[in-house]
């Protein structure tokens, strides 16, 4: 069974078996929406249970949900700053499924004050001391976008696509991409779940929040993040939900995502997530070069693609408990991902490819604990661990060279480097995180986080080879700690962190002398450090700064080389960072206005680039080697505005100045610096915006439906593809400026509960280009069928 | 009133130019004005640290004095071609395996653009060259398993093509590959050098084999061998070790230092003018030599420059260093130890003009020239200067 059609049995069969446990459940459930006067649905709104534990919060909907465990009379506290409270009176019976609404009218007299207001959780977030992205996904729920295609709207991010669904991609945070980005799934590395689980293939609806981090990163998400990380957040909510949908589009392209979770009565909580993404990414080429004999020469045509189908589909299980007396968590979980993909072209559209596939799958398991005030009060414990396998295979055995029409020429060799080639990776890996936290008083709290790494790095051509010879074992053990003040009535907060890096890597060696196998271990350590604060002038202003000496460690590959075509280095240095950024954030709230301003400045002084280089100009060996350094200085800044629950609009830009700071390149010891130093960095887009629009209309389209139009604009300023400063101008390659439009209606019916939206991408159809002569989607449509149940 | 008088013809012949030049481009193509904007000379360079490495083609009228710069100047030819590259007549010829092209570029003015260009596939890749007359290419190289020796005859005008297989002898047990590298063609005959390789990092077979093709009925006929030294030499495109000179004989030299052989030694071999064998009596090899060599530039009157490894070189990559040799004692006679040592075998950079060898070479420290030496006078001097801190100077063509 391939594994599409596998996960799509899976999905199917979960989504009716999540169905009938919803509808079947028969806890005691009181709902609603609490809205003000206006009409406005309330985020971040308080609402509890006189007389007991329980209580919740409004999401970002004005939604509340309370699951209640005993039947009998209670008091209902609605409160939010700003607002007078409110409170009723409820006698719940078992089984029931109270829906209660409010509406709260505004405390004139506490406005006046103070004018504070309800917080959703993102917006927390990004008034903290990091400089963050905090994105609420719940916007981007009735769209068809991908984790990437969300983040690459934010300040600061640029993802840089090579094709349509599926493709390769760079993902950069303030000027530093590749290896320097660090990815996390509710904070344990995203790699875990498998190198098929990527950012360009995760649907927007198994995100709860994203979070990124720019240049200075929490010990929590203990890693090695040069350049800054993304924290992907899933629903923890401990309430029952569904939420399951499905859109086809242009390209015959499906997708379908599901996520739910269902607890019994005892706390047994069985946790489900998956997806499923299909496309034949046959777009139109526009204007590649094709050969005509009768007028024997190159012309140009339009052709669609057709090698570049992509399948993948992921699906994790979770079952646990929480809230018992060992536990406030305790989960397993299991995870399968797969991806079955055909690959298109090189680095350059002209450059076809017909034969080449790469495929994976990985599997994972794992488990997590996480206990609040552990044998004392304030002291947090968290703890996960987890083994996976991962595999993959790139196979690229043609013996033809393709063209656009689709034809092919005899060559018997290989498409990408000549030599036929069935590349399998294997990379068995055993991940543990340990966090505690401390909280010794509000003033002072503390945090260690310990995280173990051990992967086993497996690589060879099948066709020479049925296994490794030389495999390669990467253990990292990196220890954070942190401490935390809130001074000044929680106004000023300073966290001041270290951080450990102890890297041991383990290769045998081909020794051509001997024609054995030698093997060669080292290890080393280093420490990093940094600083966050944030001072809150006022409630809704504040200024913060942050920095941090950051590192990128080497991997096995890199010091070892693979023992014949990349010779070992094992004087290579880590990759490092002095990352350092200055910003302020403004928020301001009146009547139904709210308005937020962010901006920040940001600098970065990386060193020792790893890079593998070729010696000789025509030899058949590389080394890697700390080949350059980066100097980027930038700003970027962010608007968001809403009126009430009608207008949203967001804008965003960013600029950054990446400089190189090579003085002399590798292997010269001569005086002169190299011609390149002090030039900016070639082929990278340096100023780039967005802008957002939603406007929607409650009950148009029957009673508690909601109809919403969005509308988005993306803009990439034109770069060089080389040095701007060396050749002549009119010689010069360039990556065009880019405007990609994306617009789309949705309707949801029953308080959210069914949906449908249709989208245009690119509603303009413009050429888009990412990179250099690689052309991506134009003009795309899709439709999009959404369930969510809660 | 004056001044008008005058402008009025000089606008009208103005005006016809185009005229006049699109009646004459369908019948001529080789209008003289192209050619004679061409600048003399051009040199190759490399920029940036990787992944930003850029490649510039870049021209000069005159070698001997100046500098040149790549601030606002010269053409990016990254992506487009790579400097192994064929150059005759003021014209590149290229074989892009990646797009499956075979091109014809031009350099003038600033500009790399490409003349013409047609689909081709037939080799794996241009393993060596050589010119049969003015406008006619013949290329070798293998089938893309490398088990068969194959060539292409190109006209130059056209890039219209006659391709075909070698009947070469078959690759001997326990070897895998043809390995192709020098080939000249000289009094209908065009001979082949090469040897037989395995998979890395296997050694390859020590022995130098050199095919004999009749140019005419391209037909194989027969092969040459020595256990002197082993392999193909080297790839003109890159770097030279073959020539044929003005008395008609011609010299294969050897490189075996990427051969894995535990005992690695050079050689030249001759083959005199109208015969088909090894010439028995001239016995050039490491030991007249001194040296083991990577490349051989033959630069009149029995002379040649012989690039070669220097052993007393530790801790760096600059080992190959330049001399000037006797061809008919085998003996180095003169080092150019002016010149610095070069930190790449592969750079294609030496021309020989009017009695002069211009050379570039990518010295470890200090600025970057044009090396002259004068044949006559034995003499070494600097030329042009290449300012600005360049990563590698890659080849120096002469262009017209």
């Amino acid at each position: 069974m391939q594994p599409g059609k596998f996960l799509l049995s899976i999905f199917l069969i979960s989504l009716l078996f999540l169905g009938v446990a919803a509808h079947a459940q028969t806890p005691i459930i009181i709902s609603g929406t609490v809205q003000d006067e206006d009409g406005s649905t309330l985020p971040g709104v308080s609402v509890t249970l006189k007389g007991t534990s329980t209580g919740t919060q409004t999401d970002s909907e004005g939604f509340y949900k309370l699951n209640i465990s005993k039947p009998g009379n209670y008091t209902l506290t609605i409160s939010s700053v700003g607002h007078v409270t409110q409170s009723k009176a409820v006698t719940l019976k078992s089984g029931q499924h109270l829906k209660s609404g409010f509406t709260l009218k505004s405390d004139t007299k506490n406005i006046d004050e103070v004018t504070v207001h309800g917080k959703t959780e993102t917006q927390e977030v990004r008034e903290q001391a990091f400089t963050v992205n905090a994105i609420e996904t719940k916007r981007f729920a009735n769209t068809t976008s991908d984790l990437n295609q969300v983040l690459n709207k934010t300040a600061g991010i640029r993802v840089r696509e090579e094709g349509g669904v599926g493709s390769d991609f760079n993902f950069s945070i303030n000027g530093l991409s590749g290896k320097a980005v660090k990815f996390f799934l509710d904070g344990v590395p995203l790699e875990l779940m498998g190198s098929t689980m990527s950012l360009n293939n995760i649907p927007v609806n198994l995100a709860e929040r994203m979070e990124v981090y720019k240049g200075v990163v929490p010990v929590s998400l203990g890693s090695d993040a040069l350049g800054g990380a993304v924290n992907i957040i899933t629903n923890q909510n401990i309430n029952n939900y569904l939420d399951a949908s499905y859109s086809i589009g242009s390209f015959n392209t499906h997708r379908l995502a599901l996520n739910g979770q269902y607890s019994t009565a005892k706390g047994l909580i069985v946790k489900a997530s998956a997806f499923a993404n299909y496309s034949d990414n046959n777009y139109i080429m526009r204007g590649m070069e094709i050969w005509d004999e009768a007028q024997y020469k190159y012309v140009n045509k339009d052709f669609r693609r057709f090698h570049d189908q992509y399948k993948s589909a992921m699906g994790q299980l979770e079952l646990g408990v929480i809230n018992k007396k060992w536990a406030d968590v305790f989960f397993l979980g299991f995870s399968y991902s797969g991806t079955d993909q055909d690959i298109q072209t090189g680095t350059r559209q002209d450059v076809v490819y017909g034969a080449v596939t790469k495929n994976g799958h990985a599997y994972n398991g794992s488990l997590r604990y996480k206990k609040d005030n552990l044998f004392i009060k304030g002291l947090n414990a968290n703890v996960f661990a987890s083994r996976s396998v991962d595999n993959y295979v790139v196979t690229d055995t043609s013996s033809y060279k393709y063209y656009w029409d689709g034809s092919r020429v005899k060559t018997s060799l290989a498409e990408i480097s000549g030599t036929k080639t069935i590349t399998n990776i294997n990379r068995p890996r055993t991940f543990a995180r340990a966090n505690v936290g401390y909280q010794l008083s509000p003033v002072h709290s503390f945090n260690i986080n310990y995280t173990y790494d051990h992967l086993k790095n497996e690589t060879y051509d099948e066709l020479l080879s049925d296994r490794a010879d030389i495999p390669g074992i990467l253990s990292k053990n990196i220890i954070g700690a942190a401490y935390q003040q809130n001074l000044l009535k929680d106004r000023l907060t300073n966290t001041l962190f270290g951080k450990f890096y102890g890297l041991s890597v383990q290769q045998s060696r081909y020794v051509s002398a001997s024609g054995e196998y030698a093997k060669a271990n080292d290890s080393q350590t280093y420490q990093g450090y940094g600083i966050a604060s944030r001072f809150k002038i006022l409630p809704d202003l504040g200024v913060k700064a942050s920095f941090e000496k950051a590192y990128r460690l080497q991997e096995v590959g890199e010091m070892f080389g693979n023992g014949y075509t990349v010779i070992a280095n094992l004087d290579l240095k880590p990759e490092s960072s002095k990352n350092v950024n200055i910003g302020a954030f403004y928020g301001f709230t009146m009547n139904k206005h709210k308005l937020f301003i962010e901006g920040s400045w940001f600098y970065r002084n990386a060193n020792d680039f790893i890079y593998a280089v070729v010696y000789k100009s025509n030899s058949s060996v590389s080394r890697y080697e700390n080949t350059s350094k980066v100097k980027v200085n930038g700003l970027e800044g962010d608007i968001k505005y809403n009126y009430g629950d009608l207008l949203y609009f967001n804008t965003n830009i960013s600029y950054q100045n990446a400089i190189n700071n090579t003085k002399y390149s590798v292997g010269t010891t001569s005086g002169i610096p190299e011609a390149t130093y002090l030039n900016k960095i070639p082929n990278q887009p340096w100023l780039f915006g967005n802008a957002d629009l939603s406007i929607g209309r409650n009950n148009i389209l029957g009673k508690a439906s909601r109809m919403q139009f969005n509308l988005s604009t993306q803009y990439v300023h034109w770069f060089y593809l080389t040095w701007e400063a060396y050749g002549s101008k009119a010689s010069k390659s360039t990556i065009p400026d880019q405007y990609v439009h994306n617009a789309s209606i949705s309707n949801s019916w029953n308080n959210g509960r069914y949906n449908l939206s249709l989208e245009c991408r690119n509603f303009t159809n413009n050429l888009a280009f990412d990179n250099f002569r690689l052309q991506k989607p134009g003009r795309a449509f899709s439709v999009k069928m959404r369930y969510f149940l809660r | 009133m004056f001044k008008k008088f005058k402008l009025y013809p000089f606008l009208i012949a103005l005006a016809l130019i185009p005229f006049l030049n699109s009646c004459s481009s369908d019948d001529d193509d080789d209008t003289p004005t192209a050619v004679e904007t061409q600048e003399k000379y051009t040199v190759w360079l490399q920029i940036g640290s990787w992944p930003n490495t850029t490649q510039y083609v870049l021209a000069t009228n005159s070698l001997t004095e100046g500098s040149i710069d790549l601030t606002g100047h010269g053409a990016e030819v990254t992506g487009k071609s790579a400097y192994g590259i064929i150059t005759k007549g003021g014209f590149y010829y290229y074989y892009n395996t990646t797009t499956g092209r075979f091109s014809k570029f031009k350099y003038e003015k600033e500009l790399y653009s490409t003349v013409l260009e047609v689909p081709y596939t037939h080799l794996a890749d241009v393993s060596g060259f050589t010119w049969i007359n003015e406008t006619t290419l013949f290329v070798v190289g293998t089938n893309g398993d490398q088990n068969k020796m194959q060539y292409s005859v190109i006209d130059t005008e056209t890039l219209k093509m006659t391709n075909g297989v070698l009947d070469a002898p078959a690759i001997p047990t326990g070897f895998s590959y043809y390995n192709l590298g020098n080939i000249e063609y000289t009094n209908g005959k065009v001979f082949v050098q090469f040897g037989y390789s395995s998979d890395w990092p296997n050694p390859w077979q020590n022995k130098a084999y050199i095919g004999v093709v009749d140019y005419t009925t391209l037909k194989y006929d027969k092969t040459l061998s020595s256990t002197t030294s082993a392999g193909p030499g080297t790839n003109k495109l890159w770097l030279s070790s073959s020539f044929v000179d003005e008395s008609g004989n011609t010299y294969f030299a050897t490189n075996v230092e990427n051969s894995n052989l535990s005992v690695k030694q050079s050689a030249i071999y001759r083959i005199k003018k109208g015969t088909t064998e090894l010439d028995a009596s001239y016995n050039v090899n490491q030991a007249t030599l001194g040296y083991q060599g990577v490349g051989l530039w033959y630069i009149g009157d029995t002379k040649a420059i012989y690039k070669y490894i220097d052993p007393a070189i530790t801790g760096s990559t600059h080992i190959y260093a330049f001399a000037v040799m006797d061809l008919e004692t085998g003996k180095i006679i003169r080092k150019l130890s002016e010149i610095p040592n070069d930190g790449d075998a592969y750079i294609q950079n030496i021309i020989v003009e009017d009695g002069k060898v211009y050379m570039i070479t990518n010295a470890e420290t200090g600025k970057d020239y044009v090396y002259i030496y004068d044949i006559a006078a034995q003499t070494v001097k600097t030329g042009m200067e290449m300012i600005g801190g360049y990563d590698w100077v890659l080849r120096l063509d002469k262009m017209k």
